[in-house]
């Protein structure tokens, strides 16, 4: 079996994982932060471990300000909800997941938020000179802007340290959604201005799902989207202020976030520039070779210096479905839609042909695995007679 | 100046700020415990540091230069505890 799905959610992970995780329910089974005994102090300890670990990797300073969430929309949410307010203006990206999209449409409806588009289209993305400009002409216009770290449909990474240094320069708030690319592509929280990150556990990191985490430069300036128990302050029956218990209501997933940290720790024994070299020499056999169909149409940069492992294609006049399923039925999972993100797809010209079929990888995968699957697809599209 | 007598109790506004502080510790070569926190010291569910007592001029320079939220700082005495006034 071939899997080739890694985007939606990590297929395949070292076995060191599932064993921090068994271990944390099993043999610590205890509530981290909440009690005085020795298994609630291991719990504690696993949770602060995979905080710091996860803060060093990303380059946080103070690990307090890194909370644990379900997920990346979660994490997404809060800031949104938290920051945007009644009649703001908010800038999104073209290829922003529906875990922004949603949120700022609602918050259309329900805040009266105007939410307005980075300049960009198919081939850039987001045009930074365009934005520049845009900028200029309306000071003090926006609230909050929102990019994506990489397009989860085409790999395609954005101009997050340009984008921030423009956000900065206009005090915009600037959120990064790295649900694709956390640790592989290039980001410093300082330089690039970026005043939250999202993140979740079980892509890059190749944690469990149910695991994410936001990292916020000014953990007050984001109210919780959450209130409820923290095991600190229980005689106050107010949220605590302080961070990151003011944003950890409520029980954590102890298990998932045990396998979380040593996903993070695997990830940097083995080095993100390592793991991401590996990706790209399959990134790029797997782009040359659907190049080389007759009737496939590619989409993304095909540059593997600014694209993730992720490869976006389609096939004119024919339904992108069947060949998903066609592929499954020779043993190799990918996706084939829209990817929850119609924006990209719109901005693609994909969006009336049902999306495209995605192929993501990671350093499991192999060589072998692409020949295969591309052989498989070149048999699928063969013309019938 | 230090309280120079007795060990002292270290309460934090949260489990973060205790491991933070601990860690600091012992990478200074501090002696400290995790303890309980005594109930009649705190409503919270959690634990407290102990650090030995001769050692409260480090520990005070080691929380000065970190961002954990030390609360108080407590000593037993006779029937219970007192928080331990800096000057």
């Amino acid at each position: 079996m071939i899997y080739f799905d890694h985007a939606a959610t990590c297929g395949q992970r070292p076995p060191s994982i599932g064993r921090a995780m068994l271990h944390a329910l099993e043999e610590v089974a205890a509530n981290p932060g909440r009690s005085g005994h020795r298994r609630s102090i291991a719990a504690a300890r696993i949770v602060d471990g995979a905080r710091r670990d996860l803060a060093e990797l990303i380059g946080a300073n103070d690990s307090a300000n890194l909370v644990f969430t379900k997920n990346a929309t979660e994490g997404l949410n809060a800031v949104l909800f938290g920051v945007v307010r009644e009649g703001d203006a908010v800038l999104a990206s073209r290829f922003e997941h529906n875990a922004v999209m949603r949120p700022l449409r609602h918050l259309e409806r329900a805040r009266g938020v105007r939410v307005d588009d980075i300049p960009g289209d198919r081939s850039r993305p987001v045009d930074v000179d365009a934005l520049a400009s845009l900028l200029r002409d309306r000071p003090g216009s926006y609230r909050l802007l929102a990019l994506t770290l990489a397009s989860n449909v085409t790999g395609e990474i954005m101009p997050v340290r340009e984008v921030g240094s423009l956000c900065r320069r206009h005090g915009i708030f600037f959120l990064v959604d790295a649900a694709q690319g956390a640790g592989l592509a290039e980001i410093d929280l300082e330089r690039d201005g970026i005043d939250a990150l999202a993140m979740t556990g079980h892509k890059s990191f190749m944690g469990p799902p149910g695991t994410g985490a936001l990292w916020l430069r000014e953990a007050a300036s984001v109210p919780p989207l959450l209130h409820g128990g923290t095991g600190s302050r229980s005689d106050d029956q107010r949220q605590p202020e302080f961070a990151p218990d003011r944003f950890e209501a409520g029980t954590l997933n102890l298990p998932g976030i045990a396998g979380l940290g040593e996903g993070v720790r695997h990830f940097r024994e083995t080095g993100g520039s390592v793991i991401r070299e590996r990706e790209t020499a399959l990134l790029r056999l797997a782009w040359k070779g659907l190049q080389e169909i007759p009737g496939l149409v590619l989409h993304g940069p095909g540059d593997p210096g600014r694209q993730l492992a992720i490869v976006s294609f389609s096939v004119p006049g024919r339904d992108g479905g069947g060949i998903a399923q066609m592929l499954d039925a020779r043993g190799i999972c990918c996706r084939q839609g829209l990817h929850c993100a119609p924006r990209a797809h719109e901005t693609l010209g994909t969006l009336s042909g049902g999306g495209t079929i995605r192929w993501s990888f990671s350093m499991f995968n192999s060589m072998g695995e692409i020949e295969t699957a591309i052989a498989a697809l070149r048999e699928i599209l063969a013309p019938t007679v | 100046m230090a309280e120079p007598q007795g060990e002292w109790i270290l309460l934090f506004d949260s489990i973060h700020d205790v491991l933070g502080a601990e860690r600091l510790f012992r990478e200074r070569g501090i002696r400290v415990d995790l303890v309980p926190t005594p109930r009649t010291l705190s409503a919270d569910c959690g634990v407290a540091l102990t650090v030995e007592s001769s050692r409260h001029d480090a520990v005070l320079e080691a929380l000065a230069s970190t961002s954990c939220r030390l609360r108080s700082i407590q000593r037993a005495v006779t029937g219970g505890y007192e928080e331990v006034r800096l000057s």
